[in-house]
């Protein structure tokens, strides 16, 4: 269900591309080959991780970075739209909030492709802000060509 | 991944040189007390696995959006991360992608608690 829309009826398809441009203090490459991306990729101080569309910015994923050493990895709106278990318990375990998640056009002054993943009703506290930034980093992938660079040898 | 704690707390300490913003987005600055509190349980933690088997695992050092020290370990499929405050540290285990049932989170309370993570991390 999709529960944001914009002026003009605007609003970010299921089918849309999110870019998140990604510092390379963010991903780990351990012994094993394998890359390991931080869960603080997507952390946010409101809580409401900004991301690109692909579609208002050329399907180019440069237009994310903030520097040319950023990396950028993305997720899919339908996908995010998926997670459907950001649940607050309280200390009996039982269920108090369940909370959807959604994307929310934010367009700036100088960047219309500007979106900002968040939940509904807002995650106010506790560590399920946390545990959505663990399943964001799940669900992303790198782009094409702004992906770490592989292992040699 | 094995590195050394030496290692871990110089990356530590580094987190005192990043600045606003570091992540490009609104990041804040690694808080120096955060910092102050994190080298100071890394060594905790490095002490606790000189009685294990296993040895010491350096872990990912990275910031959060709010000035707190994240230490991050991989290991198999299961994950570990920490969020170190200036007085509190906290914690989410994961072993899987759905948050409800792979994953669980709380405080980081004392000695047993962390080792109860590092025994669960390294089992």
């Amino acid at each position: 269900m999709e529960l944001a829309d914009g002026v003009g009826g605007d609003h970010v398809d299921d089918n849309e591309t999110l870019y998140r441009s990604v510092v390379p203090e963010l991903w780990k490459q351990k012994d094993d080959g394998e890359f390991y991306l931080s869960s603080q990729a997507f952390a946010d101080r409101y809580r409401r991780p900004s991301v690109d569309r692909a579609k208002l910015c050329g399907h180019d994923p440069g237009y994310a970075q903030f520097r040319p050493s950023d990396y950028v990895c993305s997720l899919m709106a339908e996908e995010v739209r998926a997670i459907d278990t950001v649940v607050k318990h309280d200390k009996k375990d039982v269920p108090q909030v369940r909370h959807n998640i959604d994307i929310e056009l934010v367009p700036l002054s100088n960047n219309d492709a500007h979106a900002e993943i968040y939940a509904v009703p807002e995650i106010s506290g506790g560590r399920i802000f946390e545990r959505l930034l663990e399943r964001l980093a799940y669900l992303a992938r790198w782009e094409s060509g702004f992906a770490p660079p592989e292992t040699t040898g | 991944m094995m590195g050394s704690s030496s290692e871990t707390r110089a990356e530590i300490a580094a987190l005192r040189s990043w600045p606003e913003g570091w992540n490009g987005y609104d990041a804040a600055a690694p808080n120096p007390s955060a910092v102050r509190h994190a080298l100071s349980w890394i060594e905790d933690l490095y002490e606790d696995t000189l009685t294990t088997g296993r040895g010491w695992i350096s872990p990912h050092v990275v910031a959060d959006a709010h000035g707190n020290v994240v230490l991050e370990w991989w290991e198999d499929r299961k994950k570990l991360t920490i969020y170190v405050h200036t007085k509190t540290v906290e914690y989410v285990k994961v072993w899987g992608p759905d948050i409800f049932s792979d994953m669980e989170d709380g405080e980081v309370e004392g000695a047993e608690d962390r080792r109860t993570l590092w025994n669960w991390l390294t089992g």
